[in-house]
């Protein structure tokens, strides 16, 4: 007990000590801005950011320009204040605005603050993620409102989605479901897999006939979505169909068996059926209670 | 006079929903712009027949019915609550020999939002998925985040019942409670660490301890390592590690995934109790390569192996993919029996409003090491199902299934559905109101 601890212990404390940079200085390209020291020093972001109060769309030019830090700064003396690239200055990387019909506009009239998208003034995120968007713009599934904020057409779909998404979406989902939320109106994973004894959404179209190879192969690990002890037990008790190996000859036998040997491999497969729950299963009739 | 150990865990249940509601009060800031509400329902309902041949010769025939449903509220209290319950009510499941419940309830819970910490809970029946930690569960979820980097999960009630009816779980038997950090590292990997313990019945049934971390490091290549070590049983119970490899997008896919679990018997149980010692790991390991073109053709190769003990077993699988189907064969050998299968799937829209989807397989088998051929089994299983677009909000499904096996001789079924959805909400801000009926 104590190595497992030690090693999750030593596995967070490391993974805390990992440098991070903000979007917003990794998008800033020759520009280097530090949001921390304007914090510090008090000033209001409209300051350096006036147009976003009359912006009405994601692709409006909202960083400060040279004359905006002239106000403040000697910018003719000093490029390296500002400038990473001192001999040859040139500006912010090019951004790719998704929301591109975003309207700052709006929401200021609305008596939002600048932090409660972007985060703390001292290391503001550049694009907040849209799982914040979400925390006002709750929907409901199927509106297929994204043309609030995106263009239509445009391609939205991430990154991350392509390639092998569809075979490794649940992982990503079980460390950030409020990610997938952005886009995606189901709560939880049985939103979409759920399925029912004729439409199944995970298993293929034959599987309610032959899964019973898969499942004595140990190929599918049946609990990890299925109650064991109530879910096999619902169609096999119903509809009487028995596993074929229960019918072959010295199933039960006085020393125990075929079905001793069984069990011993697929434990699993004896509780799927035989466990009545807070009654003793049809085993204790012979193993005792 | 102390209290019982359930009517501590009732109060410490209550004390912890007062809380929660207290916490979102503080948190709603004054004047803030309040979300409009918005509400969605969802029902699919399926009746279906069929015959069945009786031993005695004669026949039955079976008429079933069953019906899903879920049901949204969202954005209320000023975008802080939501309601949600899903269920399934049928009553295809009672039988005289089988006295089995006709209702399940699936999730039913109030959903809390608030701004500080981004906090967000569930109050009520919900699915639980925290790492390798699943279960479906009574009770408080919260979750809060200090800051982008990381989020901290806990939760705690009781296990539903077992036949997931309106009961509620018992806060005195079947306890369950834990806690889960998760984090990022960079841009591209997240990690999580989570702490759990679950009762049934009074006695403690698991404990675990787990990690594991998934890192995209390029878009090339994805990753997933997981642990899980239960500090009740003291043992491992489960390592996975996977990988997907495609170094360029109009290359193959490359999967491989290796897991060593400890079966999965809940240590309230009779089975546990008696027969633990028996136990053996199961280790598996899978591979798998797929491309598929732009036009849709292509192929996919699995090579799967299970190892319990000494027992072993191999399938291989190879598929052409097409355009709107796949055609394939695999071939399983070993220790749990061999397979051989022929299968293929076929999904097509025919017009914009009407979908075909369909498949077959043959198989022939033996569940038994070294069968003779009087243990050789054949099954032949076809499914083929029509469901049409009838208007928004609208869907009929016909389907017809059929199996021909040794014990069922034949069997066809006949299932018809219809699936009727409905929603509407604007969105906040007056961005833009979109709403109407699904």
């Amino acid at each position: 007990m104590k190595v497992p601890t030690l090693l999750l212990v030593s596995a967070t404390l490391s993974l805390s000590l990992f440098p991070t940079v903000t979007r917003a200085e990794a998008n800033s390209g020759d520009i280097r801005f530090p949001h921390d020291v304007h914090a510090e020093a008090e000033v209001d972001c409209r300051t350096c950011h006036e147009a976003a109060w009359t912006s009405t769309g994601g692709t409006d030019p909202l960083l400060p320009a040279m004359d905006d830090c002239s106000q403040c700064h000697d910018v003719d003396e000093d490029c390296g204040l500002c400038h990473r690239a001192v001999e040859e200055p040139s500006g912010y990387a090019p951004r790719d605005a998704k929301a591109d019909r975003f309207p700052h506009a709006r929401h200021l009239e609305q008596g939002m603050s600048c932090g409660r998208c972007h985060g703390p003034a001292s290391a503001p995120e550049a694009h907040p993620a849209m799982a914040d968007c979400r925390s006002c713009h709750a929907t409901a599934p199927g509106l297929q409102d994204c043309g609030v904020c995106h263009t239509q057409g445009a391609a939205l779909v991430p990154e991350s989605h392509e390639r092998g998404w569809r075979w490794f979406h649940g992982v990503e989902a079980g460390l950030d479901a409020q990610s997938c939320a952005s886009c995606h109106t189901q709560t939880d994973c049985q939103d979409c897999h759920t399925g029912d004894d004729v439409r199944p959404r995970v298993h293929r179209l034959n599987f309610d006939f032959d899964h019973s190879v898969e499942a004595r192969a140990q190929e599918v690990e049946c609990s990890t979505c299925h109650e064991q002890a109530t879910f096999c037990a619902a169609c096999h008790a119903s509809r009487g169909v028995r596993p074929l190996d229960h019918d072959q000859s010295g199933w039960v036998g006085s020393d125990g068996g075929r079905h001793a040997i069984e069990a011993a491999y697929g434990m699993e497969g004896c509780v799927a059926c035989h466990d009545a729950g807070e009654a003793d299963p049809v085993c204790a009739d012979c193993h005792g209670p | 006079m102390s209290a019982s150990p359930r009517a501590r865990h009732r109060a410490l249940a209550a004390g912890g929903a007062a809380w929660l509601v207290a916490l979102v009060m503080v948190s709603m800031p004054a004047g803030a712009t309040e979300p409009v509400p918005s509400w969605d329902a969802r029902l699919r309902t399926t009746g279906y027949l069929y015959q069945e041949n009786l031993g005695d010769g004669s026949q039955a025939d079976h008429f079933g019915f069953f019906e899903h449903y879920d049901v949204g509220l969202r954005s209320l209290a000023g975008g802080h609550l939501d309601l949600r319950v899903s269920g399934r009510v049928s009553d295809d499941l009672a039988s005289a020999t089988n006295p089995r419940e006709d209702h399940r309830l699936y999730v039913g819970y109030a959903g809390l939002r608030w701004e500080r910490w981004r906090g967000r809970a569930r109050l009520g029946r919900q699915y639980l998925v925290e790492g390798s930690h699943q279960l479906v569960f009574d009770g408080l979820w919260v979750s809060m985040a200090p800051n982008r980097r990381w989020q901290i999960h806990a939760w705690g009630g009781a296990q539903a019942p077992l036949r997931r009816n309106l009961e509620a779980g018992d806060l005195g038997d079947d306890t369950a409670a834990g806690i889960r950090v998760l984090g990022r590292i960079g841009r591209r990997s997240r990690f999580s660490a989570w702490f759990a313990q679950t009762d049934r019945r009074g006695v403690t049934t698991a404990r675990p301890l787990g990690a594991e971390i998934a890192s995209t490091p390029s878009p090339a290549l994805r990753g997933l390592l997981r642990v899980a070590y239960d500090t009740e049983l003291e043992e491992w119970t489960k390592l996975q590690a996977q990988a997907q490899i495609q170094p360029w997008a109009d290359l193959p896919l490359l999967q491989v995934q290796y897991v060593d679990r400890q079966p999965r018997v809940d240590p309230g149980s009779y089975f546990y109790s008696h027969f633990s010692e028996f136990f053996e790991r199961i280790r598996l390991l899978r591979g798998t390569v797929r491309y598929r073109n732009p036009r849709g053709f292509g192929a996919e190769a699995e090579v799967f192996g299970g190892f319990v003990d000494k027992r072993e077993w191999g399938r291989w699988a190879l598929a052409v993919l097409l355009p709107h189907g796949r055609v394939g064969y695999s071939y399983r050998t070993g220790d749990a029996g061999d397979q051989d299968r022929l299968y293929g799937d076929l999904d097509l829209d025919l017009l914009p409003w009407l979908r075909l989807t369909g498949g077959a397989s043959y198989t022939e088998y033996a569940l038994l090491e070294q069968p003779t051929s009087a243990d050789e089994r054949e099954l032949i299983t076809a499914f083929g199902r029509l469901r049409a677009q009838i208007r928004p909000g609208a869907r009929f499904s016909i389907e017809v299934q059929s199996i021909d096996d040794p014990f069922d001789s034949k069997d066809t079924r006949l299932l018809l559905g219809l699936d009727l959805g409905a929603s509407r909400g604007p969105a906040a801000f007056g961005l833009g109101s979109t709403g109407g009926l699904r």
